[in-house]
């Protein structure tokens, strides 16, 4: 596992998931998806897509016991996946970038830092669905979408 | 003002001349104005150019004119002239097309020029009228300042003159201030006169006073005194009363006990009314005695009397019983009497009946006698019958056996017939072969007679009569062919018809046997039809599943491709996102790339200009870019000017939809309509007006003052114009009688 030092970096992934844990807990988040484009032409190569499937059932009072080795073991898993996919994706040869959109409710209300975008679809894509984790509140189910090689 | 205008004036002309002087010093200060010294430079070598040019063109007509005559002669030096020309040529070509394209270049930063020049001239037009509009604005402040300088002076007068009356005023005042002291002090010594005065009258008044309080508490004394005593009576009265209430309280016991003496002495009364009733009841006890005596012997009398018919009763019931008994014993007497007459008659009968018989049974014995002997025989005859019986039993049986017999013999009598008719026919055809048989027969004994007479008779003739006869048979034959044939007919068109009965009777036992079956048959045909129904169902049902999976499949991978649902969700992203802020220096790199490079090009074409050898390059090249940006500048300026119209029109928009609001607000308050046909004139056009041509028309003088012009509406308001204007001097007065008046008017033709 890489892990970056880039103190930006670290100040963007701060913020963002600050903010993606008090929607998390809202309930109102649907996808969180990263996109990877290049700087260049500004076209997406690769995404990301992590469903969030929230149990809107649940109020502050439910309790539910899941150890918390489960889950890790879950998101252990999909990050193994994650990191092997490097096998099937193509090499990205020119520089590119990342976003991450958060696909929300859409009477959310946002703060100012935040923006509305479009879907970043991929031209001609393929897709490879990855495994899941559940903390049966919020169930995650990965996915990833690239450009085919030509 | 003037100096004002004079000086932006000789400064215009100043700077004409300096850019005068510039273009006509341009080749002293090659610099700045290199272009045109270029320019210069050029024409030059145009000129140069068409004297190379006159040579070139002389030349090949030369060639021309001699290209015979010298082509033997020396070829190959002419061939090298050839090709020297050849090059000169593309030489010269070379050099018109660099200098077309300083041409050009030239024309370029000639209109380059001039558009610098339109625009110093615009700037400096602009300058000259913002120094104008300065100028104006100075004079109006001027004025406004003298304005308030005198107003100022005013005011300073006037406060001199206020503080003047204020003087006045305060000595006037100390003045009558002194006057009232003075008045004061009389009026104090008064005042202490009246007290003098006051004081003794009241001291008088202390001493009568207490004259009379002395006499007071005289009179004060002698009530108390009075009061003692009546102090004493009153005691006196409360022993009185206590007195009598004593004797009231007496009073009311006695009263009390008289009540009750009373009731006693009523009680008394009835008491001997009483008595006196008990006496009389007490006289009547003895005679009471007696009867009471006598009437115990009654009771016993009676007593015994009851007994006795107690007794009596039984008797009686049981008397009744016995009369029931004998009533019916009576009856059933009756009944055998009755019989015994019937009985009697009966026997008077018998006698009667037997009288006519032979053996008269002289007694029921004899008739008992004859009975048995009746008996006897009737047995005697059931015997027989019985027999007869079995008899006839056998008759039957016998007479079914020949019926049996008979039916047997009855169908063998058809199989006889039948062999019988079959002889026939066997006999019929027997016969015909027997006269077929006879007529050959014949033949043949013709033929043997023939032969017998061979040597009399004629062969022809014989001949000609045996194939006669043998035709004959031949059309006997036919003949029987022929009928035979037609039997035959007959009999398969017999067989043919009895078949199709056969078939038809066939086919209603069928039908009549299964009439059930053509239901079931329909029943199975529905079944049939709804079976393939089914399957037909069956395989869409297949199909439509197949296709809602490539459906389920299909929106799955739009799903893993990031498709959402626009009316649920939304997508945001974090502004400040890396690829955002990585475009952004991209784009920002792109645009400093960009500008470097224009400068290098600069660069580049300032080092080919100049040959290659020139000194501050990097200050030409600034220079240079500056001189271009006009191009941009005047861009930049357009869009300044297009955005500064459009936001005056706006403004203009704006003002014209709020003065509209603010005419249509005034119309609706005031109720005149405000129109403005000329500068400092008002057109006021009333609501109420019965025309549209009544309007009133005012006119603001340069002082600020309103006057109203005349008009011919105004000019039936003459009476309130004297009031209103002339004496009370006011406008709104005017208008608002004007308003009333025409709303009286409308309201009175209403």
């Amino acid at each position: 596992m890489l892990v970056t030092c880039n103190k930006e970096l670290q100040k963007f992934f701060d913020e963002i998931i600050c903010q993606v844990k008090t929607w998390l807990m809202d309930m109102s988040i649907e996808k969180l998806v990263v996109v990877i484009k290049e700087v260049a032409t500004n076209v997406v190569v690769e995404r990301w897509q992590f469903d969030i499937d929230s149990d809107k059932t649940v109020t502050k009072d439910t309790k539910r016991e899941v150890s918390n080795k489960q889950i890790q073991d879950g998101i252990r898993s999909v990050i193994r996946q994650i990191t092997a996919s490097v096998t099937f994706l193509p090499l990205l040869e020119k520089p590119c970038c990342f976003d991450i959109l958060v696909y929300t409710d859409k009477g959310l209300e946002v703060p100012t830092t935040w923006g509305e975008t479009g879907p970043h679809f991929i031209y001609n894509p393929e897709e490879v669905r990855l495994k899941s984790f559940t903390t049966t509140i919020h169930k995650v189910s990965a996915a990833v979408a690239f450009k085919k090689c030509d | 003002m003037d100096s004002f205008s004079d000086s932006i004036d000789s400064q215009l002309s100043g700077m004409k001349r300096k850019f005068d002087l510039t273009g006509s010093t341009r080749k002293d200060k090659p610099l700045r104005h290199n272009l045109l010294s270029d320019f210069d430079e050029a024409d030059n070598t145009l000129d140069l150019s068409r004297h190379i040019e006159r040579p070139a063109k002389k030349k090949p007509m030369t060639f021309s004119l001699s290209p015979t005559q010298t082509f033997t002669a020396d070829s190959p030096s002419l061939s090298m002239q050839l090709n020297l020309k050849a090059g000169e040529i593309q030489c010269l070509k070379a050099s018109i097309t660099k200098l077309e394209n300083r041409i050009a270049l030239l024309q370029r930063n000639t209109e380059e020029m001039s558009i610098e020049h339109d625009k110093e001239i615009a700037e400096i037009k602009a300058v000259k009228d913002r120094e104008v509009k300065k100028a104006s604005d100075l004079k109006s402040k001027l004025q406004y300042v003298m304005e308030c300088e005198k107003t100022a002076r005013d005011e300073v007068h006037r406060l001199e003159k206020e503080l003047q009356q204020q003087t006045i005023e305060s000595n006037k005042k100390l003045f009558i201030g002194q006057k009232e002291r003075m008045e004061a002090n009389e009026k104090a010594q008064q005042a202490k006169a009246q007290w003098i005065d006051k004081e003794a009258e009241l001291n008088e008044k202390i001493i009568s006073q207490k004259h009379k309080i002395n006499e007071l508490q005289n009179k004060l004394e002698e009530s108390l005194a009075e009061s003692v005593l009546n102090k004493k009576s009153s005691g006196e009265i409360l022993t009185y009363k206590r007195q009598i209430e004593e004797l009231e309280e007496s009073l009311l016991v006695e009263k009390k006990k008289v009540k009750d003496l009373e009731f006693r002495f009523e009680e008394h009364e009835d008491n001997i009314i009483t008595t006196k009733a008990l006496m009389a009841d007490l006289e009547l006890v003895p005679s009471l005695k007696s009867e009471v005596a006598k009437l115990r012997q009654d009771n016993e009398d009676l007593r015994m009397n009851e007994q006795s018919t107690l007794r009596l009763e039984e008797e009686i019931f049981g008397l009744k019983s016995k009369l029931g008994q004998i009533d019916s014993l009576r009856e059933a007497v009756a009944k055998l009497e009755v019989e015994n007459e019937d009985l009697k008659e009966r026997l008077v009968r018998w006698e009667a009946t037997d009288t006519s018989g032979s053996r008269r049974p002289q007694s029921p014995s004899s008739i008992s006698r004859c009975n048995h002997e009746l008996e006897i025989t009737n047995a005697s005859l059931l015997m027989s019958q019985g027999e007869m019986k079995s008899k006839l039993s056998i008759c039957e049986r016998k007479l079914e056996h020949g019926e049996a017999e008979l039916h047997s013999l009855k169908s063998a009598l058809a199989t006889e017939k039948n062999t019988s008719s079959q002889l026939n026919d066997l006999v019929k055809r027997l016969k015909r072969k027997m006269l077929l048989l006879s007529k050959e027969r014949d033949a043949y004994k013709n033929l043997l007679d023939s032969y017998e007479s061979e040597v009399t008779v004629q062969f022809d003739a014989e001949k000609t009569s045996q194939i006669q006869r043998l035709e004959a048979l031949v059309q006997e034959h036919k003949a029987m062919a022929i009928e035979a044939e037609n039997e035959i007919e007959s009999l398969s068109n017999q067989l043919a018809e009895s078949r199709s009965h056969l078939e038809q009777a066939q086919y209603q036992l069928q039908n009549l046997e299964n009439p059930n079956q053509q239901s079931s048959q329909q029943d199975n045909e529905t079944i049939t039809q709804l079976r393939e129904q089914n399957a037909v169902l069956e395989s869409e049902l297949i199909k439509t599943q197949q296709e809602r999976d490539v459906l389920d499949a299909k929106i799955e991978q739009r799903h893993l491709q990031g498709d959402y649902d626009p009316t649920k969700t939304k997508i945001i992203h974090f502004l400040q996102n890396p690829h955002a802020l990585a475009q952004k220096e991209r784009e920002e790199e792109l645009e400093k790339l960009k500008e470097d490079n224009e400068k290098l090009k600069k660069r580049n074409q300032i080092l080919e200009e100049n040959g290659g050898i020139v000194e501050g390059l990097t200050m030409q090249v600034e220079e240079n870019l500056l001189q271009l940006s006009p191009s941009k500048e005047i861009e930049s300026l357009k869009s300044q000017l297009a955005s500064a119209e459009k936001r005056n029109q706006r403004l203009k928009e704006v003002f014209s939809k709020t003065s509209k609001e603010f005419r249509e607000v005034c119309y609706e308050l005031t109720g005149y309509r405000f129109d403005i046909p000329c500068p400092n004139q008002y057109r006021l056009t009333s609501m109420y007006a019965e025309r549209q041509k009544d309007h009133l028309l005012f006119q603001q003088t340069s002082q600020g003052e309103i006057q109203l012009l005349q008009t011919d509406f105004s000019m039936t308001f003459q009476d309130s114009m004297e009031k209103y204007l002339n004496k009370y001097k006011s406008l709104p007065l005017f208008l608002s009688h004007i308003t009333m008046e025409l709303f009286d008017r409308q309201t009175m033709s209403l």
